[in-house]
């Protein structure tokens, strides 16, 4: 049984191929506006190859996004940060360049995520993961 | 100004197609009312009392003699054939239909426009001087720097769901016209110890039901660190500003609640972070943008004013204009004209397509193309030489815009207020009507001189009451509009909020009541004094007293 807050194994939809994928490491849960885990703490997520999942209670709160950020600075690569809760397909672009990886979407919705995700593909803002288009 | 290049254009198509296929999603009941609110705000759609109203991004308040025939175009197919020009430097279309909207933005990308970020909670129209880089006072330009703001803050994935709307605003001349004491953040270019140009952050001011004017946070700021600076306020902002109550979301009452020093700490921890990181605008994109924004080149133009001399003794309309709406040029052979859309019977700020399109052409005959919106509802066309003034006059006059009102207490800034506006309490454009009427003869209101007067219909103070030397605010008093009058409001570097002199007026006791004050300036002003000035003087204690005392006897 795994502590509070963590849970396993979940079909995600992934930013970087569009496609619905089993996330296997198991990931930490927050809510988004809430505290993040401690710098020590980020660091065993790392060292342990966990990832973390920010569930958002609104859409519109938009403090996850910097949180997503701020995560995808804190831990490598290979830790997925994933959005969860209520999120909708026309925040794909959003939280994909504000750094989540993967997001707990509805397998019939892939469709408008993926072109949610490929609607305006200028940006202009260096952001990490996604250059500017210039 | 800034131009498109394909990458600007190609974006503006997809975000036009995006908003069409969140529409008929919409209409398709796929995407609820509440998920597509903020998608619809963020592309300037509002619903308001009787129909949509779509608020189209003038960057900075600056528009092509081509793009101003788009509006009218606009205007003309879309709406009643009117446009209404904002405090904010934008332009709002007030009857336009949902289903019509994804048309319109895919004609305003024709001709490189669009509606982004004009409302929701997301940085919002970046605002400036209205005479930037033609002004006779100021240190550089600074909408190249509004251009390069807005571009970072145009979609930025973090900053697209705030506490609350957003807004910075950016000068640079010795007198500040473009309120940033007034914004959330106000930049203004400032020279440094070491000679080099850079710039004054002020933070958490703002109107509304708690105006506050902005504190300094920092005296300078390098320019190549401007964005990784913005990003860490924005961040604080994001993760601390309050989401309980829409009225506490601000930043300013974030900065208050934290106190400058502590909020500043924060910021600071923030930007040691991505200082100088790859979130810095890059040195060839700065040149790139700011090339754009270089000193025009002027032909000689003779600097006399004979001519002018001449005609202003046999026409008096025209010397009215000229003293008033001809405003200084950094080249004493041109000038700036200020159109007054201030008239009677026209609502602060309205333009017809018509108008519209004679400015354009006046643009691209007597000056280099360019219009500018100010933060008065007054349209600027920058760079005319003197000696086109009288013919520019006399062509203006013919389309009906010939007023000399600039400044003047008949210079109201209006919100629309009831007559639109689901959340006003009262009527502003009739009550600003029934004012200039009362100083209906010209020669009074040039003897007054300059007054800002300002008339919000409720409490969110998009009429910039709080701002001005008169303001006055719409109130609902037992089920009957009535209106509260403030002195002493100003925008500019020692800006202040107004103080409200006592109880309120009915509609239509409110032209008198500000002919008392004004009667009561004219009485006690010294020779040459302004208004402002003279309020300052003598405080408010002398008007408090010609308004209530002598009217209650």
């Amino acid at each position: 049984m795994l502590a509070k807050g963590i849970i396993e194994i979940m079909q995600v939809f992934e930013f970087a191929t569009t496609e619905m994928v089993e996330i296997i490491p198991p990931l930490r849960v927050v809510t988004a506006g809430d505290e993040l885990p401690s710098p020590v703490e980020l660091a065993s997520l790392a060292a342990d190859q966990m990832g973390i999942s920010v569930e958002f209670l609104k859409f519109s709160d938009g403090r996850g996004f910097s949180q997503g950020r701020h995560l995808r600075a804190a831990l490598p690569a290979q830790c997925p940060v994933v959005a969860g809760g209520q999120i909708i397909p026309d925040q794909a672009d959003y939280l994909y360049r504000a750094g989540f990886t993967h997001a707990v979407i509805a397998a019939a919705d892939i469709g408008q995520w993926r072109r949610s995700l490929a609607a305006v593909a200028t940006r202009f803002q260096h952001m990490d993961g996604s250059p500017r288009t210039r | 100004m800034y131009h498109y290049d394909e990458i600007d254009r190609d974006f503006l198509a997809h975000r036009a197609a995006q908003f069409r296929d969140q529409v008929a999603r919409r209409l398709a009941g796929t995407l609820s009312e509440d998920e597509f609110k903020p998608l619809r705000l963020q592309n300037g759609l509002y619903l308001q009392l009787h129909a949509y109203m779509l608020r189209v991004a003038i960057p900075y308040g600056v528009l092509s003699a081509n793009q101003l025939r788009g509006l009218a175009g606009i205007a003309r197919d879309f709406d009643r054939g009117f446009g209404h020009f904002t405090t904010r430097q934008n332009i709002q279309f007030n009857w336009t239909k949902l289903v019509e909207a994804p048309d319109i933005l895919d004609r305003l990308a024709n001709f490189n426009m669009h509606a982004i970020q004009t409302s929701g909670n997301c940085i919002r129209n970046v605002t400036s001087d209205p005479l930037a880089g033609a002004a006779h006072d100021e240190l550089e330009n600074p909408h190249g720097w509004c251009e390069v703001i807005r571009q970072w803050s145009t979609l930025h994935p973090e900053f697209a769901f705030l506490p609350r709307k957003f807004k910075i605003a950016v000068s640079a001349g010795v007198e500040d016209r473009a309120a940033i004491g007034f914004h959330d953040i106000g930049l203004r270019l400032v020279k440094g110890q070491s000679g080099a140009v850079g710039f004054r952050v002020l933070v958490g001011g703002g109107q509304g039901r708690t105006p506050r004017v902005a504190q300094v946070l920092t005296p300078f700021l390098a320019k190549r660190n401007l964005l990784s600076y913005l990003e860490a306020i924005m961040r604080v902002y994001n993760m601390a500003g309050r989401r309980d109550n829409i009225y506490k979301a601000r930043i300013k009452i974030l900065v208050e609640a934290m106190g400058i020093e502590a909020f500043r700490d924060a910021v600071n921890a923030e930007w040691i972070t991505i200082k100088d990181s790859a979130v810095e605008l890059p040195v060839h994109e700065q040149d790139r943008i700011l090339r754009q924004f270089a000193p025009k080149l002027l032909e000689p133009a003779d600097p006399s004013d004979d001519l002018l001399t001449a005609r202003r003794v046999s026409d008096r309309p025209f010397g009215r204009w000229l003293r008033n709406n001809v405003l200084p040029h950094y080249n004493p052979g041109y000038a700036n004209v200020s159109i007054s859309l201030k008239a009677i019977g026209r609502p602060p700020g309205d333009a017809s397509a018509s108008e519209m399109e004679a400015i354009a052409d006046l643009a691209d005959l007597y000056a280099l193309g360019e219009v500018r919106v100010t933060y008065a509802q007054n349209l600027i066309v920058p760079h005319v030489k003197k000696a086109d003034l009288p013919a520019f006059f006399t062509a203006l006059s013919q389309a009906g815009l010939g007023g000399g009102e600039e400044g003047l207490i008949s210079d109201m800034i209006a919100c629309p207020g009831l007559d639109y506006c689901n959340l006003a309490n009262a009527r502003s454009l009739p009550l600003a009507d029934n004012i200039f009427r009362h100083f209906a003869d010209a020669g009074r209101r040039d003897d007054i001189g300059h007054i800002r007067l300002n008339i919000s219909g409720c409490i969110n103070a998009c009429g910039h009451h709080h701002a001005a030397d008169i303001g006055i605010l719409g109130v609902n008093k037992k089920g009957v509009e009535h209106y509260q009058i403030s002195l002493g409001g100003r925008t500019g570097e020692a800006a202040a909020v107004g103080t409200i002199l006592g109880p309120s007026f009915e509609e239509a006791a409110v032209p008198a009541a500000i002919a008392t004050l004004v009667d009561a300036y004219l009485y006690h002003r010294q020779p040459d004094e302004p208004f402002a000035t003279a309020i300052g003087r003598l405080g408010t204690d002398v008007f408090k007293q010609a308004l209530y005392v002598t009217s209650d006897m």
